[in-house]
């Protein structure tokens, strides 16, 4: 912790919050992170972890999702593909015995 | 109680590892420092003042460690939690995490992974008692994460497999990556995704499978085999944007997925927001003035009566209560607080923690602010 002090950082922060700018608002929380209290650290970086967490979650939920529906749509083709390929495979054995039997 | 001090001791220990052996009896449990610490914390939410204070202060009789052990299996349950805390902030579910937020990156270089770790540890341990809904909330979080992570190289795998069978090209991808710009090459992820995600999905199959009913034509099955390999072409393209290889690219593929809106909330989510978090504050002025009236008005004289004698204890209580009650007024529609909420709670707190107490007058009423 430097030596500004902690209620001329607490009057930037709500400022920020008056300006309305979030990102300034988070940098600031970065930027003077050295500045701030050890409790007050700590808060911080439960904060940014549990945002990261959520955003991680979120993703992994989606991502899930995502590859599921999409391996199972790969399943269904790949059913419909081996159905046409044996109807292929049939048509050609029956012209095949067809022209057998011309012969 | 004695919160915020227990969290101060705890502060200056740096081993925070719980010992959950549930065979330990309780005053092994407590011979340990952040154990006894944490079981503080448990005895002031079960309103045990007093029996807290002495574990704090270490002024423990023997009789009171009998009704400590009242409180044991608790206890080793909330130990239990805080072993499942530390096991699941494995490096790699750690990782994923800072990834996901530049700011986190910011402060892992600032205090490094075990900074993070030590932290969170110890936040969650403490969280587990006096939230438990939250703390269940960040366990399922993390469940999620864990089990994405444990299924992600098998599904990898699959994912190359289809790829490589249907001949999946990845140079679009590869050159779009190679772009040093961070915007410019967002900007091209993006453009990727959208086409690569253009594919019809189950009613494009439903379609060539119904068509696969009614042909009996050679040419016109071998056309539509051809339709179903594009189809799977298609299918691999988009799916393998989702491998586990480029955290930018799937970042955006699930910002693509959730919709164009990147603040879109969950649904039923009342978590206070950065717009709304501008309500709340108070100049330093306000805070101490609010401050001041709140102890006026309070009904538990004999903590205000503690707090005005000095007992750093009872101020710190104080404190707290303040802060929670001025901030519950403010947000009664917020169910959840959020990012902006707890940081605000935890930048008031500190400044509350700094307000003096108008001294009671000698005839135990309190002296008029001026």
């Amino acid at each position: 912790m430097t030596n500004i002090s902690f209620s001329y950082l607490y009057q930037e922060f709500v400022e920020l919050l008056s300006k309305g700018d979030e990102n300034e608002a988070k940098q600031f929380l970065v930027d003077h992170f050295n500045d701030l209290p050890k409790d007050v650290q700590d808060d911080i970086i439960m904060a940014f972890f549990e945002e990261g967490l959520s955003l991680a979650a979120i993703e992994a939920d989606e991502i899930d999702k995502f590859q599921k529906e999409r391996l199972e749509e790969v399943e269904v083709l790949e059913k419909i593909k081996k159905s046409l390929e044996d109807k292929i495979k049939l048509i050609d054995l029956k012209k095949e015995a067809t022209d057998e039997a011309k012969e | 109680m004695a919160i915020e001090r227990i969290k101060k001791e705890w502060d200056k220990n740096k081993e925070l590892e719980p010992s959950a052996d549930p065979n330990l009896n309780l005053r092994e449990i407590l011979a340990d420092k952040n154990n006894s610490e944490l079981f503080g914390t448990l005895l002031d939410k079960k309103n045990e003042n007093d029996l807290g204070q002495k574990l704090v202060k270490g002024e423990l009789k023997p009789e009171d460690l009998k009704q400590l052990e009242g409180y044991r299996n608790e206890f080793v349950k909330i130990l239990d939690d805080s072993k499942k805390v530390n096991e699941m902030l494995d490096s790699r579910v750690l990782n994923g995490v800072i990834t996901r937020s530049p700011n986190l990156q910011t402060l892992n270089h600032l205090v490094g992974q075990d900074g993070i770790q030590r932290t969170v540890a110890k936040k969650l341990n403490f969280l587990a008692i006096e939230d438990k809904d939250h703390f269940d909330q960040i366990i399922n979080s993390f469940e999620r994460v864990q089990e994405q992570k444990s299924a992600e190289a098998e599904k990898d795998e699959e994912i190359k497999k289809i790829c490589a069978q249907y001949s999946v090209s990845d140079r679009d991808l590869g050159d779009v990556l190679k772009i040093d710009d961070t915007n410019k090459r967002l900007i091209q992820i993006r453009g990727l995704i959208k086409k690569r995600m253009s594919f019809g999905g189950l009613f494009q199959n439903r379609e060539i499978s119904r068509r696969a009913e009614e042909l009996d034509r050679r040419d016109d099955i071998v056309a539509l085999l051809a339709e179903a390999d594009k189809t799977m072409l298609s299918l691999g393209d988009s799916l393998s944007l989702s491998i586990g290889n480029n955290d930018e690219v799937r970042r955006e593929l699930v910002s693509f997925l959730r919709g164009e809106d990147k603040s879109k909330r969950e649904e039923g989510e009342t978590e206070m927001s950065f717009k709304e978090s501008k309500e709340l504050y108070l100049s330093q002025s306000d805070l101490e003035a609010a401050w001041q009236r709140f102890v006026g008005d309070s009904n538990d004289k004999e903590l205000v009566g503690r707090a005005q004698k000095n007992d750093l204890v009872a101020k710190g209580e104080l404190q707290n209560l303040f802060v929670q009650n001025y901030l519950g007024d403010k947000n009664k529609k917020i169910k959840k607080k959020g990012f902006w909420y707890k940081l605000l709670e935890a930048f008031m707190a500190k400044l509350a923690s700094g307000f003096d107490l108008i001294p009671a007058e000698p005839n135990g009423g309190q002296a008029k602010s001026q």
